[in-house]
């Protein structure tokens, strides 16, 4: 009795494990094949994208912390709550050189009063951060399905219908531009406005700042105002040591500023 | 041999597994993957018809020109429409007729001018650039002499004119660039600039126009800064543009009789009451008096500067 | 939150999931990596032991994927790393590298246990002898000849499988170590660190399994095998445990930008979880107590005790180092001036009670599988074990 009690539960351990394995196995396939089955045409891109080359500068010495640019941005691309394509960092400097550094909820609603109440401050400025469009991005080179990727005219993407949402990109990303919300699951970033730049529009945060603290343009353009600025002011990139290429300028950058 | 047919076996089937995977990973990859690079080349093109949400200034401008123009002449042009009064896709769909299920409220575009609105840019903040135009809000209702805490910046202020400017700011003068006290220091100093060894060397307005400043302190205004009525807008490092502000409006930014104002702090007046009393003394009609834009400096050019000097300071400078 | 972080940082993405999934996979490798010491490099005392090592690590194998699963914010696309891998991730070789070592082990285990497949299919009847007919690929005929060829096919598989081990495990390290944004990742020595850390994951688990079942079951350990594996598991610790001390020692000497905030890192965030369990009570423990254990003669069940103990500080210690590497990194922030915070939810679709429910479940499956075939007895043939 006790072999045959034994026979049985072996039997169904089998039945029951190949069962399991069949299900598995068709159903994933199936999914999968679904999941990639038609790829519908869509009208092509009639730009000559490689004659582009988008390019950003920030301009530290002019900006005023409004914020403008941030409710702009999230107003365009519905960018999730407490996650941030754009923000503003304070930073504030004492005589003793200590540095305090904030930006309240990415100053989506401006700066509310100083941040450094009971020391006299020397110097301060703020800094808009937005992603620096690498031009050999650690986030491209991570990515395990080819989601994230740098387009013909330069721009750092991120294909949002085949991003798998592991996060590998946002872990990669030494500016921390990167976000991953669920909803929807998937990676997302400043995508530099694409859908506006090659309508002729300009990006929302361009277009919201008062200041001209932010320009974006064509670096392939010796006429764009982006080349003449980069020829004309000293400026300097985020973390140059890591490699990373990137093609946002920063005009007024301080050594304080990650 | 039977007896090790069974490698064989297991091997074949490995192969078949893989090279079914193979022709399987083949069949699965999207089309226009390896098109411009190792990603989905149709994406650009998804990426790209995503709607734009701002429409930009442009197109407020079909309808709404006259309050464009206003808007353009003044200060604010560099401040977009749409940065105050939200995202306009929503109104312009309606309005376009583009889409019918839009109804007229969701169309509504807000005005928002709270008092936080201006602040958001205003608000005296020690990161801010010392040469952008901030202010405390307390500082700024006690030097005014307002009372009540929550009177909104528009009270006084227009938001598409905040200046009354009366020639297009991108045509007005241009100036070199001045410094004033305040761009280094936190409050202003006792000792002029003059009296202190060792001062950076720096345009001010008394070193080219010292006749001028000189005579100003004898005035009503002295206690002013310069660039209080003469708003310079530093365009770059090295220059901007000059305002004279000598609009009606902007005189009564100050002196305009509010409920909230003390009157004990700034000498108020009723407008336009106050033009049609002139009027009846002056004996001149009270309407000619309210179109003329300058109409304040006709009667009061000496509380700020001597009239006759400015005259010949005009005809020998220009 | 601490300081100044980037307004993204404030959410940790790689939690509770990604701390099991190293440590899942750290001990198939390490557990193959035992049971090939065996089948390759001829440990014969470790012979009781060496069919049990490596159905364990396939037992692992199976559900080491599913943390990934469960962490993808789109898992009904996981296929798509097998479908267009982007080759210069680290991460694109998962899938090909997962496949290859489930098929490796899964051929080494079916080598290994053929002859017990013919006594079943001899014994069985109906549909289950077809079964294991169809398993048998037809043949079921077992002599000399047979078992020499299984034999070498498993050493075969057992040797090549030890570096596709090394790579399954190992590309986790370097996938953290790769990571230049990362201050507390960014090391060449990642790779090695979570080899060797793996395999004292693998040795301490089957230990730990290995005494804890024979003291269900009230039956006899193999002490040699048992003597053995603590000493290879004293020898694996000193290194493991040596190598990231010496990371940090290098970070602490050299001072270059990234320590200030490391070292507010480790005294302050990582306090108790790094310093005073993961290296004082967990990796210093287990070292005195299995030098004890070593160096000095004591009597046998004191030393299966002080064993016993250390395999499980030493799982402790892994799990540990897991957490603060990966949970550690991402707290500081990439400005080096703040930290954020995290805590794991209980009940969430990542939180504490799945990962409890998906670390289980390869040890049910390893229960069944031995009630079927048991792998504490050793193979009849000679050859083989």
């Amino acid at each position: 009795m006790k072999n045959e009690q034994k026979m049985l539960s072996r039997r169904g351990f089998i039945h029951q494990a190949l069962y399991n394995t069949a299900g598995i196995c068709i159903g994933s396939i199936t999914l999968a094949a679904f999941g990639k089955s038609e790829d519908k045409p869509i009208p092509q891109m009639t730009d000559n994208l490689s004659e582009f080359d988008w390019g950003f500068i920030v301009d530290i010495t002019r900006c005023i912390g409004c914020g403008s640019c941030v409710r702009a941005c999230k107003a365009e691309n519905k960018v999730p709550d407490s996650y941030f394509r754009t923000w503003v960092e304070r930073y504030e400097i004492d005589a003793n050189e200590d540095v305090h550094v904030d930006s309240p909820n990415g100053a989506l609603n401006g700066f509310k009063e100083n941040h450094v109440q009971d020391k006299h401050i020397v110097k301060g400025f703020f800094v808009p951060k937005l992603c620096n469009h690498c031009r050999t991005s650690p986030c491209v080179q991570v990515c395990p399905v080819g989601a994230s990727f740098v387009s013909p005219d330069g721009v750092v993407l991120i294909d949002k219908k085949h991003c798998i949402g592991c996060g590998y990109c946002v872990q990669a990303c030494p500016y921390g531009c990167r976000y991953l919300s669920r909803p929807p699951g998937t990676a997302d970033k400043c995508t530099l406005c694409y859908h506006r730049i090659h309508r002729g529009q300009q990006t929302a945060c361009v277009l919201a700042c008062p200041r001209k603290a932010r320009v974006c343009g064509n670096l392939k353009d010796p006429d764009s105002e982006i080349r003449r600025m980069l020829n004309e002011r000293p400026y300097y990139m985020l973390k140059p040591e890591l490699g990373t290429n990137p093609k946002c300028a920063y005009i007024g950058l301080d050594k304080e500023v990650k | 041999m039977q007896n090790t047919a069974y490698v064989r076996r297991i091997f074949i089937i490995l192969l078949c597994v893989i090279v079914s995977g193979l022709i399987i990973q083949r069949l699965l990859r999207p089309k226009s993957f390896g098109e411009f690079g190792s990603y989905r080349g149709n994406n650009l093109a998804e990426i790209a018809s995503q709607e734009s949400v701002h429409q930009g200034k442009e197109v407020c401008r079909e309808c709404h020109d006259k309050i464009w123009n206003t808007h353009e002449k003044d200060i604010h042009f560099s401040v977009q429409c749409e940065v105050c009064h939200g995202p306009g896709d929503v109104h312009v769909k309606y309005y376009h007729g583009e889409v019918k299920s839009i109804s007229k409220k969701d169309a509504q575009m807000p005005k928002k001018y709270t008092l936080e609105g201006c602040l958001f840019c205003h608000r005296k903040l020690n990161s801010r650039p010392r040469t952008f135009a901030q202010i405390d809000p307390v500082e700024h209702y006690r030097f005014l002499g307002i009372t009540s805490t929550d009177v909104r910046c528009t009270e006084c202020h227009s938001p598409h004119e905040p200046l009354f400017l009366l020639e297009e700011v991108k045509k007005a003068r241009i100036h070199p660039a001045i410094f004033e006290c305040e761009n280094c220091h936190d409050s202003r100093p006792e000792k002029g600039i003059k009296e202190v060894a060792g001062h950076p060397v720096i345009f001010t307005c008394q070193d080219c126009h010292p006749a001028i400043v000189k005579d100003f302190t004898k005035h009503k205004h002295s206690f002013m800064r310069c660039t209080a009525c003469h708003l310079f807008y530093r365009e770059n490092e090295t220059s901007g543009r000059i305002f004279k502000n000598s609009h009606q409006r902007f005189c009564l930014l100050c002196h305009e009789r509010k409920p909230f104002r003390d009157p004990n702090k700034v000498p108020q007046i009723d407008f336009p009451k106050h033009l049609q009393d002139t009027a009846a003394v002056a004996d001149v009609n009270s309407d000619d008096l309210k179109d003329d834009t300058t109409v304040c400096l006709k009667c009061h050019s000496d509380f700020v500067h001597d009239s006759d000097l400015i005259k010949k300071i005009r005809g020998s400078e220009r | 939150m601490s300081g100044f972080v980037f307004p993204n940082e404030l959410h940790v993405i790689w939690t509770v999931m990604i701390v099991l999934y190293p440590y899942t996979t750290g001990m198939v490798a390490g557990a193959f990596i035992v049971s090939s010491l065996y089948h390759v490099f001829g440990i014969t005392r470790l012979r009781p032991i060496a069919r049990f090592s490596l159905v364990s690590s396939f037992a692992f194998l199976l559900f080491a994927a599913l943390p990934l699963l469960v962490h993808l914010g789109r898992p009904e696309r996981a296929f798509n790393i097998m479908i267009t891998p982007h080759f210069t991730s680290a991460m694109s070789g998962f899938g090909f590298v997962y496949m290859i070592y489930g098929i490796l082990v899964f051929l080494e285990i079916w080598f290994c246990y053929r002859a017990d497949f013919i006594s079943h299919y001899t014994a069985a009847g109906g549909i289950v002898k077809a079964i294991y007919y169809v398993l048998l690929l037809g043949v079921t005929e077992q002599n000399e000849h047979t078992d020499q060829v299984d034999h070498k096919m498993v050493k075969v598989l057992a040797g090549v499988g030890i570096p596709v081990a090394c790579i399954l495990h190992g590309y986790v390290g370097f996938l953290f170590g790769s990571i230049k944004a990362n201050p507390w990742w960014s090391t060449p020595l990642m790779f090695i660190i979570f080899i060797f850390s793996a395999v004292v994951s693998g040795i301490s688990v089957l230990i730990f399994l290995y005494q804890f079942v024979n003291w269900l079951r009230k039956s006899a350990i193999d002490q040699d095998a048992l003597d053995v594996m603590a000493r290879l598991l004293w020898g694996f610790m000193i290194v493991a445990v040596v190598l990231e001390l010496m990371e940090l020692l290098s970070l602490a000497y050299e001072q270059t930008e990234r320590w200030a905030i490391l070292r507010d890192l480790i005294t302050g965030k990582l306090w108790y979880t790094y310093v005073v369990f993961q290296i004082l009570i967990c990796s210093l423990g287990s070292f005195l107590l299995l030098s004890f254990v070593t160096l000095i003669r004591l009597p046998k069940q004191l030393s299966n005790l002080l064993i016993f103990i250390s395999s499980i500080l030493l799982l402790g210690q892994v799990l540990l180092m897991r957490w603060n590497v990966v949970i550690g990194g991402q707290l500081v922030s990439r400005s080096y001036r703040g930290f954020t915070s995290f805590l794991p939810g209980i009940f969430e679709k990542e939180g504490l009670v799945v990962a409890a429910v998906i670390f289980i479940i390869p040890f049910l499956l390893l229960r069944q599988f031995d009630k079927i075939f048991p792998f504490f007895t050793p193979d009849i043939r000679k050859s083989n074990a």
